[in-house]
């Protein structure tokens, strides 16, 4: 009943001309169901475009300056005291944030498992990886600009672990921070970085992303397993794409008006009625997290005072607690390795720098590890089986780390049984 | 799903996004600070008291709110004071609505004036201080809880009542401070228990040995007494100061063995001439103590005990006399007599210069005090070398005198002692967060865990917070006696250590003391005086250039007030001056060559704003009419412009009758020179700060006529000699 036609007319046009950069025609059954991709895309766009709101709103008030009467921290307690709906915009802005990073993990995780990263999808997949950094680039820009303890001090530890990065590493802290300390001219450097540039390269980012979703033929999916010959909008028969360079396009027809008409649905309303569903459901959590739990607001930051422990956000406890480790001999090491005058390499590069370096080199080269790609769109495809395995060790592993960071250290770091 | 099921989802969510979004509505509309706000003007307004009385129920309540809203055209605002000086905002008054209504002075919180008149304009202006100076708490916070500090990390809880003068000092240097009752006691009683022996309590209060020196204790008292002593201090002497140290039996008989080790061969020396004393000499010691040397000003002993009130209320200035023969050994008695500074050089006695008999009449009368202790009486002890303690224990005694940190308040004169402060430093422990005190074991409800109620607790049982370690508790405090407003008091002004400054603007001068013009006079004067101030110990009690005790009068300008013929008979033989006084002057006994050299040191301290550049006072019958209209001023307090200047006659007398408050001026002409009464007069605190007779701001004429009054019935005398004979 809901088969589109394509007919000349004003609103059909409209939506043709618009949603269809975004929208296929027609969507597999297969990709709406529920367990597919659990929606997860969908999620992280939803809150991305609820966090671009409120930080709006939040800018209107928001005065990156360290003045203690009329600076960033009075505009935080004037948010939550007297400006109206200011308490829920921040709170929204943050909750969404953590849910953000969160929703982004499981993406990739989902992504992976599935064997949605191979090709013809390993652009997609770097693209994907490009936007996991952004976001956590973000998330730590903001943390900052609150200008309470917290944000202080979680800023001084990552900016140490950033100059362990060995050659760059003091000339990036230096440009981070904007000197040897942070400082007001941090505030204002991470608020740049954290409303404008950041944001523009996410949106160039995403726009890719979700355009090469449309590009790649949609949800990966188990009908593309076996199929020698990608199917192009050259047509049927077309030869594989080499390498992921973007393939030729023609306007008409894209590949899934191609589905046949038994396994498919049209877009409309199928897939949108469902991404109004998953945006709905996104606002309501975060509206609902935001009026029952205010976002935090420790004292104003104190660079004298050290706060015990002086702990990351939650996502860079991992991280935190990598370089709290002893690296026995390595962090004995100087650099250069031959000049034993050099600079030594501690757990800030051993646990901080070297480790999530290799494990991010790794995420990117996996696509190209294989040649022949196996068990698209399917979650734990037996071929794949020890890749999953090992991702998942992986991932548990840094959910560990990032457990015991966050509640099992207390002061100086000591492991405490909290309960 | 199909399609319509999909179509519900949507609406159901669509309708769950504007529920929530109602529900912030309405957290965001209904705020208690309005609720207050309302109740405020339903209060204040004429006919509504009744109105408000008679609406009982919520919804009536909200009804009449509403009407009154609509009928006053006023919708509750926030509101704040800003103090761009001090970096702060206060919305207090968003909900405290009336801090400075006078019409609403007996109303509840919040919608009371603020008490006592601190916020008068010409004290605290509110648009000047703000709230938070004096009371901490969160300024911006608008919902209770936050303001009052409580649950904001980072504020400072607020503060009422009394700890609210821990505020005080943060911009007022004068001590004591006016009006801050509880911060000052509380200043006095740290600086009397010796609080700073221990800790660092930063420069307000510099560590001062309180206690006597340890040195020489053996020719002091006995083995036994000590014994007694260190086991309860109180049990001996109830109101003395020093804090009980629990020690064990071991410990402490290893102490008395180190201290009553150490002997002091000047004492001992004159241990024979008072072994027997006359009995009827206890008696002739007795009236001397009470009468000329006015011990009892300072000391309780049998048979004389008065209320004392300084330096702290309820208190005696010096230690109780009772038992003194139980503790000290004559001998120890009359080095005392002979050179105070040097046996006691923390304490203000003065020295009197008796000699022969009686000497020794106060020294039988001081040893025969006895108490109930039934001690064996001290005296005839000679070092006995066969009793001297082998070398571990007095090393056993010096680590527990170490551990234990009695050489924070006492001269060991032990030069292996160290003389470090066991305590932590609480010079900044003010500013300690909530979440920053260690409670050790101790069990604490989370209400209670902030600063005030751990000072409470800490002064009332300071090793409660590691009881669970026992023997090998870390907490070294002693314990105090402190009563309960005392211990508030203390805390009060532990509050007030903190590093939290002010602008400069906003501090308070200390009140220009006299310090200011005696230097104007000359170097020499004091240097002349310097030997006999502190051969007498006059310093002790009286301030000179700025430097001394502040138990009596300050000698600055002395020269320029007294005269000189008064002086030398009050120093022979002193009288009260000043009603209600409590230390009065002693009869020093001062030899005659002595006394002359005072008079001539004194006399050249001189005040250069005391003028002999003035009128002449008396002699002529132009004066005698000035007087006359003088004593018309002084009896109705007409000044000469027809107003009412004060009635001097509501404090003084004058011949007539009068008030008693403040001195008899009957006399006064042969006790002062007229000049000084003559600046006196118009100048008042200018010349005298610390004086507590107010400034009637005289003119000139109304000065001289009084002062004329004053000394009308002196004979006449040449112009320009003014009182120096």
């Amino acid at each position: 009943m809901n088969t589109i036609t394509p007919t000349p007319d004003r609103p059909r046009s409209a939506y043709r001309n618009f949603y269809h950069h975004l929208h296929p025609l027609r969507i597999r059954r297969d990709s709406l169901r529920p367990a597919a991709t659990f929606g997860l895309g969908l999620i992280a766009v939803s809150l991305v475009i609820i966090i671009v709101l409120t930080g709006l709103l939040l800018m209107f008030h928001y005065v990156p300056s360290t003045d203690p009467t009329a600076g960033a921290y009075a505009s935080m307690q004037d948010l939550r005291w007297i400006v109206p709906f200011g308490r829920l915009v921040r709170a929204m802005h943050r909750w969404a944030a953590h849910f953000l990073v969160l929703v982004v993990v499981l993406h990739l995780a989902s992504v992976f498992l599935r064997g949605a990263f191979q090709v013809p999808r390993r652009t997609n997949w770097l693209c994907g990886l490009g936007l996991l950094l952004l976001v956590l680039a973000e998330s730590f820009t903001g943390y900052l600009l609150p200008w309470d303890q917290l944000a202080y001090w979680a800023t001084v530890v990552a900016s140490n672990i950033a100059g362990a990065v060995p050659l760059l590493g003091g000339w990036l802290r230096q440009v981070l921070l904007g000197g040897s300390d942070v400082s007001q001219v941090t505030l204002v450097r991470f608020y740049a970085l954290h409303v404008f540039a950041l944001p523009l390269l996410m949106f160039i980012l995403l726009a890719i992303h979700l355009w090469r979703v449309r590009i790649d033929g949609g949800l990966a999916h188990r009908s593309e397993n076996g199929v020698s010959v990608y199917p192009s909008p050259l047509g049927e028969g077309a030869a594989p794409a080499a390498g992921e360079g973007l393939r030729p396009r023609t306007p008409e027809p894209h590949p899934p008006t191609r589905l046949s008409e038994d396994s498919s649905l049209p877009t409309w309303p199928h897939l949108v009625l469902r991404e109004a569903a998953i945006f709905l459901a996104c606002l309501a959590v975060v509206a609902a997290a935001a009026l029952f739990f205010d976002a935090p607001l420790g004292e104003p930051a104190n660079p004298a005072h050290a706060p015990e422990p002086a702990k990351a956000a939650w996502y860079f406890l991992g991280l935190q607690e990598l370089v709290s480790y002893d690296y026995g001999p390595l962090s004995r090491l100087h650099w250069p390795p031959w000049n034993s005058a050099g600079p030594v390499l501690g757990p800030e590069f051993w646990g901080g720098v070297l480790l999530p370096f290799l494990l991010f080199t790794a995420l990117c080269a996996v696509p190209y590890l294989r040649a022949k790609p196996c068990g698209i769109g399917i979650y734990f495809a037996l071929g794949r089986r020890w890749s999953c395995i090992i991702f998942l060790a992986a991932l548990l592993t840094i959910a560990a780390l990032t457990f015991v960071g966050y509640f099992l250290r207390g002061p100086n770091w000591i492991l405490t049984w909290t309960w | 799903m199909n399609l319509d099921r999909l179509y519900s989802l949507v609406a159901a969510l669509s309708l769950t996004v504007l529920a929530v979004l109602l529900a912030a509505l309405w957290t965001e509309s209904d705020q208690p600070w309005q609720w207050y706000q309302k109740e405020f003007a339903a209060r204040t307004a004429a006919d509504r008291p009744a109105r408000l009385a008679a609406a009982s129920t919520p919804m009536a309540r909200r009804q009449l709110f509403d009407a009154i809203e609509l009928a006053d055209g006023r919708q509750p605002a926030l509101r704040e004071i800003a103090v761009p000086q001090l970096g702060e905002v206060s919305r207090c008054v968003t909900c405290h609505v009336a801090v400075t209504e006078p019409l609403v002075a007996r109303a509840e919180f919040p919608f009371k004036k603020h008490p006592e008149s601190y916020l008068d304009p010409r004290w605290h202006p509110v648009e000047r201080y703000g709230c938070l100076i004096c009371h901490g708490g969160e300024g911006r916070a608008t919902d209770a809880d936050a303001a009052h500090g409580l649950e904001v990390r980072g504020a400072t809880p607020r503060r009422s009542g009394e700890y609210v003068q821990a505020a005080c000092s943060r911009c007022h240097r004068e001590r004591p401070i006016v009006a801050a009752p509880a911060w000052n006691l509380g200043r006095a009683l740290v600086a009397e228990n010796g609080c700073s022996g221990c800790h660092d309590l930063g420069p307000d209060l510099p560590g001062a040995l309180t206690g006597p020196p340890l040195s020489g204790l053996g020719s002091k008292t006995t083995a036994a007494w000590l014994t007694e002593w260190l086991r309860d201090p109180a049990a001996v002497r109830p109101d003395t100061r020093m804090p009980r140290t629990p020690l064990a039996a071991e410990e402490i008989k290893s102490l008395v063995a180190l201290l009553s080790n150490s002997r002091e061969r000047q004492v001992d020396a004159l241990g024979d001439e008072f072994t027997s004393l006359p009995v009827d000499f206890a008696r002739r010691g007795r009236t001397l103590a009470q009468q000329d040397l006015a011990c009892a000003d300072c000391h309780d002993f049998p048979g004389l005990q008065r209320p004392g009130g300084y330096p702290i209320p309820g208190r005696r200035l010096a230690l109780n006399l009772a038992g003194a023969g139980d503790k000290l050994t004559p001998a120890w008695i009359a080095a005392l007599l002979d050179d105070p500074a040097r046996r006691l050089p923390t304490a203000e006695m003065p020295r009197y210069g008796l000699a022969g008999d009686d000497r020794r009449a106060l020294i039988a009368f001081l040893a025969g005090l006895r108490s109930s202790l039934k001690l064996p009486p001290p005296g005839r002890q000679p070092a006995d070398p066969a009793m001297a303690p082998n070398d571990a224990e007095l090393r056993k005694g010096r680590d527990v005198l170490a551990r234990q940190g009695c050489p924070s308040c006492h001269i060991t004169g032990d030069p292996t002692s160290s003389e470090l402060r066991i305590g932590p430093s609480l010079a900044t422990v003010g500013d300690l967060q909530p979440w920053q005190i260690d409670w050790g074991s101790a069990t604490v409800s989370p209400g209670d865990r902030h600063l005030i109620t751990y000072f409470l607790r800490k002064l009332q049982r300071p090793r409660q917070f590691h009881d669970d370690l026992g023997a090998v508790n870390p907490l070294r405090m002693p314990t105090f006696r402190f009563s309960g407003p005392q211990s508030r008091a203390v805390a009060t002004y532990l509050l007030s250590r903190s590093v939290r400054t002010v602008p400069d603007e906003y501090l308070v001068p200390r009140s220009a003391g006299p310090t200011a013009f005696v230097s104007s006079v000359g170097e020499s004067v004091p240097g002349r005086l310097a030997p006999l101030l502190s051969r007498y110990r006059c310093t002790a009690c009286h301030a000179l250039a700025g430097q001394g005790g502040a138990i009596a009068p300050a000698l600055d300008g002395l020269g320029t007030k007294l005269r000189t013929d008064w002086l030398r008979d009050y120093l022979a033989a002193p009288s009260p001056i000043r009603p209600g006084i409590q230390v009065s002057m002693p009869r020093l006994f001062l030899a005659p060559a002595e006394l002359d050299a005072i008079m001539v040191a004194l006399n050249a301290v001189a005040d250069p704003r005391v003028s002999a550049d003035v009128p002449a006072i008396s002699g002529s019958n132009a004066m005698a009419t000035e007087a006359e209209l003088g004593r018309k001023l002084f009896l109705t307090g007409v000044g000469s412009d027809g107003e009412t200047v004060g009635v001097c006659a509501a404090c003084h007398r004058h011949g007539s009758p009068g008030g008693a408050a403040g001195p008899d001026l009957t006399h006064a002409a042969a006790r002062l020179q007229s000049e000084w009464v003559y600046a006196w007069l118009r100048l008042g605190h200018r010349l005298v700060p610390a004086t507590r007779m107010p400034s009637f701001n005289l003119s000139d004429t109304e000065a001289r006529r009084l002062a004329a009054f004053v000394f009308s019935d002196l004979p006449a005398k040449t112009p320009g000699q003014g009182g120096k004979p």
